[in-house]
């Protein structure tokens, strides 16, 4: 059970966790159900995709979802890649080599673009850290190939123990990359 | 191309976009390092080699994304694994990351300091790589 509050901040904040759940939720079912998978991660795709249409009022949902669903977010590019082979039958040879298919690439960049938007606005320490080392380094490296330029991403972060310089999530994740 | 989804890459492109994330990777703990290997050699490996790609073990039919592992240039890579693509980055991506990563200003603020820190083996002073 859910407790959604009525009006406000409090009821974003509350449907931003529940989305949060949710892809995590989704990510963990994909492999027994992809077509539930991806009809969930099109439906988060579509709220994201409101919220950062609706400019500075929508950028608290974002921030709410992207503290929340980091470590989930970080691991979709996987996740969706996984997706083309998950119904135990033997790949298209056709499609061997497809790495995501435009659909993906699609739900890459708006899940990137929301990223941007909730990063330059400010996120949690432990959001950043769960991207920019997330263990999958491919997987998350795909959100920002496939997010907006690098120019709208935070150019730096708040002075944290792990973080003591303040990188920004872009060179903390490239760091990330080149030390894997 | 494999090559358009090689992490490494896609990070040189957007820390060069964003310039600020470009000077604070090259002021960074592994600046000299890969400044050594994007202009030169890693010892023990070929030039300018930013990874190879590693195809998951073998039967797994490409359908887990370890089928796209990056492996460092030096990092052995297990025997009983199948076929390595070298993975080469752009050159257009790598000089514009380097000439976003000595752009910033001289002097004595945070982001000539992440340019340019006195005694580390950083991008500093590579100049252009065109």
């Amino acid at each position: 059970m859910v407790n959604i509050p009525f009006s406000g901040p409090a009821l974003d904040n509350a449907d931003a966790s529940v989305e949060a759940q949710a892809l995590a939720a989704a990510e963990a079912q994909a492999s027994k159900n992809p077509s539930a998978a991806r009809a969930k991660f099109a439906a988060i795709e579509q709220e994201i995709a409101e919220h950062a249409g609706d400019g500075k009022a929508g950028t608290p949902w974002l921030q709410d979802f992207y503290n929340d669903a980091a470590p989930a977010v970080a691991n979709l590019a996987s996740t969706l890649h996984g997706l083309e082979n998950s119904n135990d039958s033997l790949p298209n040879y056709q499609n061997r080599f497809t790495v995501l298919t435009e659909e993906d690439q699609k739900i890459l960049a708006t899940f990137g673009q929301g990223l941007a938007v909730a990063d330059a606005a400010g996120l949690s320490p432990e959001a950043v850290q769960a991207i920019a080392n997330a263990p999958d380094a491919w997987s998350a490296a795909m959100l920002v190939k496939f997010g907006p330029p690098g120019s709208l991403w935070a150019t730096g972060e708040p002075k944290t123990p792990q973080n003591p310089d303040g990188l920004s999530l872009l060179a903390q994740r490239a760091n990330h990359v080149y030390e894997q | 191309m494999l090559a358009d989804y090689d992490p490494l890459q896609v990070m040189m492109q957007a820390d060069a976009q964003n310039k600020n994330a470009a000077w604070q990777v090259m002021g960074g703990k592994d600046g000299g390092a890969l400044a050594q290997m994007l202009l030169g050699s890693v010892p023990g490996d070929l030039p300018n080699i930013d990874g190879r790609l590693v195809q998951g073990p073998i039967n797994d039919q490409g359908r887990y994304a370890g089928y796209f592992t990056l492996y460092r240039p030096g990092k052995l890579v297990p025997d009983a694994w199948g076929q390595i693509l070298i993975s080469i980055p752009d050159q257009n991506v790598v000089g514009a990351f380097l000439d976003a990563a000595t752009s910033a200003p001289r002097g004595n603020d945070v982001n000539a300091r992440y340019s340019a820190r006195p005694g580390r083996r950083s991008g500093a002073g590579l100049g252009r790589c065109r």
